[in-house]
């Protein structure tokens, strides 16, 4: 094996261990909805996640990777269907040397991500049918649109935005997919009094939140690390670690403020204070340094919990705080490049400019600030215009009675948990036949 | 004021229930549309004790004579009704449940046939109360219930278990003894008991730390910055419980200092206060401090209890919401030095 074979080999075992971690981030999204979800829709909540990134699976093997990647123009791909390959079809993604296939499949893994973060505002109310729909139109004609912007040769990705791993493209998406459909469906049955006062929903489960945010950091190696796409200069482990560090000062930071701020030092909290800083640090993991990355880490994660009650009090239902997490967290690390990149980091990787903390002027501040505008009022005009015309047409919510009964026996016709849930349960008999034995 | 004092004066012409609960509806209504402030919030609850007192005596005679007429029992040559929480405090509010016992005093041959009598009088006693107006204690510290009903020897005896023991629950059966106060019958009796009951608690060292952890909880909730942790959910959001934002937090400390000190006749938290400041045990700013804090509790408690609702932050005036902060801060010193004062 020559080096250019090793490399090659290496380079596609990275990324397909990064595409298995950042898919195996889907388990940390089934336990961390559902374990902030009541229990009545518990098996539901979990379930979508097989089904979104079934849906995600096809919809951007046909046509989604097409309108990211693909030869096109500006703000749209238009070439590379269902991963055919041309001449220079997917040159946006020839600076990574591995098989095409393995981009898409990491790539593909991303849109997951994406996906799974809107569902955060459907939870607990929105019908099976527009999990179909809208996963379908968001794999194909939301998501692509930005990615292409920023990562398939388009206007914002030529303008130098810095996004390293989807700060803007995957999660801020998601949480304005999120932000819409939570609008549109309203709040949760008996999540607000009449004055407007609100409830507490719980979540049915708190270890399965804590295991679901912590599958979810080790999952973020592969989103960060492994969007380096190479092995060579092990320029990886330098990402791996502003991510980290970034996570660590989110957790501290979120339950300080939570303590601070309502008195109680709230564990799915610091769990969101986690995710926030997650999420803040993937755009900026590979431009800025470490400190910076604890800065930025702590101020997602304390200013999340901050929006999180905020929003709550103005009458906003978004059940486990997606737009939060990854909205509000996904424009404060898209912004913070603007502010810390650092110049030796931006020169290495070749994407825009160095911040202005570091006399870059406030060029980068302006590029990354169009991004996360142009990305935000794209995505919410698309997911309002497809949520309003689902909801005039099919419906998104279920009925009351559904609602109340939970969406595991009303959607799929059993409960995640029959014997707490099911009145007419019945244990099987206690007699051992022959066959048991 | 004056109002309210003819209230005693009128109660003691009621001859049923329905009279007295009309009269404890006048105090409300009476106290409702009477303007009280900081400054003057400790003579209204002097003369609202009064009120309170003066309508429990009544429905106690009554209960009295009832049980006297069925001719159940044997009467005790003496007893004494006395009253616990808030009420033993002189600082009831307007809408306040039972807290209440009784000690009696009868010959051993006859303790059985006295106890019948007592029962009886108990049950009648309670729910006479609750027809006027005084709602049944929830934690089911009333004289039917057989642990704050028994003879004098059977007091002391318990409260000897109180002190001895190390059950978890006997600091607070001790602290809800603490703030007795008679209010019907022979109040000897239940003078007597309080005073044994500080002597014995003062004398019994090992319930020191006890006495000290009960005063960490419930926290103050107000945090660094002065900021207020307000109800996060549900329809009391963006409220706070006055009675656990730091008055029972403040009240708990001087009780523990008042058994400590034998103060067995200072009632109220202030009486307590200046007891122990006439004692030199706080110094004149200490004092002032914690005498402006007392009377913001008692005010915005008062407040509540008309308006039956919790204390809603951001109604209150800036100059409202920086004296309760202060208060508070006040109320979470005290805990913290209780180790230092107890």
């Amino acid at each position: 094996m020559n080096e250019v074979q090793l490399s090659l080999a290496l380079d596609s075992l990275w990324v397909m261990l990064g595409a298995i971690l950042v898919i195996g981030m889907q388990v940390g999204f089934a336990l961390l909805e559902a374990g902030s979800t009541r229990m009545k829709n518990a098996g539901h909540v979990a379930g979508k996640q097989i089904l979104s990134f079934a849906i995600a699976s096809l919809a951007f093997w046909a046509a989604g990777f097409a309108i990211t990647f693909g030869k096109g123009n500006g703000f749209i791909g238009t070439e590379g269907w269902f991963l055919k390959e041309g001449t220079e079809t997917f040159s946006s993604l020839s600076w990574a040397n591995v098989p095409l296939e393995l981009k898409f499949l990491f790539q593909l893994a991303f849109v997951g991500v994406s996906l799974a973060i809107a569902w955060g505002g459907f939870a607990e109310r929105a019908k099976l049918s527009v999990y179909f729909i809208f996963g379908t139109i968001f794999t194909v004609a939301i998501y692509p649109v930005i990615g292409h912007w920023v990562w398939g040769g388009g206007w914002l990705g030529e303008m130098g935005m810095q996004d390293f791993a989807g700060s803007t493209v995957v999660h801020l998406q998601g949480a304005i997919a999120a932000l819409v459909a939570t609008l549109l469906l309203g709040p949760r049955i008996g999540k607000f009094n009449k004055d407007g006062t609100p409830n507490y929903i719980p979540g049915h489960n708190q270890v399965y939140t804590v295991i679901g945010g912590f599958v979810l950091w080790v999952g973020w190696f592969g989103f960060n690390a492994g969007s380096t796409m190479g092995t060579a200069d092990g320029f990886f482990g330098y990402v791996a670690l502003t991510t980290n560090i970034a996570a660590a000062a989110g957790a501290i930071a979120s339950i300080l403020t939570a303590k601070w701020l309502v008195g109680k030092a709230d564990i799915p909290a610091m769990v969101n204070g986690v995710l926030a800083a997650l999420v803040a640090i993937t755009a900026a993991c590979a431009f800025v340094e470490p400190w910076a990355a604890a800065v930025i880490g702590a101020v997602a994660g304390s200013f999340t919990f901050w929006t999180s009650v905020y929003f709550e009090r103005k009458g906003i239902d978004d059940p486990i705080y997606a737009f939060s997490v990854h909205g509000i967290a996904g424009i404060v690390g898209t912004i913070s490049t603007g502010f810390f990149a650092s110049p030796r980091l931006v020169e290495k990787t070749g994407i825009g400019k160095p911040g202005l903390f570091y006399g870059g002027g406030v060029d980068q501040l302006l590029v990354q600030t169009i991004g996360v505008l142009g990305a935000a009022v794209y995505v919410a005009v698309v997911s309002f215009i497809i949520l309003y015309a689902l909801k005039k047409t099919i419906g998104l919510r279920v009925t009351p009675d559904q609602e109340i009964s939970g969406l595991d026996i009303s959607e799929h016709g059993s409960y995640g948990y029959p014997e707490h849930l099911d009145p007419t349960y019945q244990q099987p008999p206690t007699v051992v036949s022959s066959r048991s034995l | 004021m004056n109002a309210l004092n003819s209230i005693v004066a009128r109660a003691e012409q009621c001859s049923d229930t329905a009279q007295l609960k009309q009269l404890h509806d006048e105090v409300a209504f009476l106290l409702s549309s009477f303007s009280f402030s900081f400054y003057d919030i400790f003579d209204v609850y002097d003369a609202l004790c009064m009120c309170h007192d003066a309508l429990m005596k009544q429905a106690l005679l009554l209960a009295e004579r009832e049980v006297d007429r069925q001719g159940i029992g044997k009467k005790p040559s003496s007893f004494c009704w006395f009253v616990m929480g808030s009420s033993g405090r002189k600082e009831p509010t307007v809408w306040t449940d039972q807290d209440n016992g009784v000690i009696f005093s009868c010959l051993h041959s006859e303790k059985d046939d006295c106890y019948v009598y007592m029962r009886e009088y108990a049950r009648l006693g309670v729910l006479y109360l609750n027809k006027i107006g005084y709602p049944y204690c929830p934690g089911y510290v009333m004289a039917t219930n057989e642990r704050w009903l028994k003879e004098v020897e059977e007091w002391n005896e318990q409260v000897e278990k109180y002190v001895t023991n190390e059950h978890i629950d006997d600091i607070r059966y001790l602290s809800m003894l603490a703030d007795m106060r008679p209010i019907y019958g022979e109040y000897a009796l239940a003078n007597q008991l309080k005073t044994t009951l500080y002597k014995k608690i003062a004398a019994t060292f090992s319930l020191r730390s006890r006495m000290i952890d009960s005063v960490r909880i419930p926290f103050v909730p107000i945090g660094p910055f002065g900021r207020v942790y307000v109800e996060r959910w549900g329809e009391k959001s963006g409220m706070i419980d006055i009675k656990q934002g730091g008055y029972v937090q403040l009240n708990h400390v001087l009780k523990w200092v008042a058994v400590q000190k034998q103060f067995v006749h200072a009632y109220s938290t202030f009486e307590r206060l200046t007891r122990w400041y006439d004692e030199h045990g706080c110094s004149q700013q200490q004092f002032e401090r914690i005498e402006k804090a007392l009377q913001t509790f008692l005010y915005f408690r008062l407040r509540c209890s008309l308006e039956e609702s919790d204390l809603s932050i951001q109604h209150l005036s800036k100059e409202e919401k920086q004296r309760l902060k202060k208060a508070m801060i006040v109320a979470k010193k005290m805990q913290r030095h209780a180790r230092k004062w107890v």
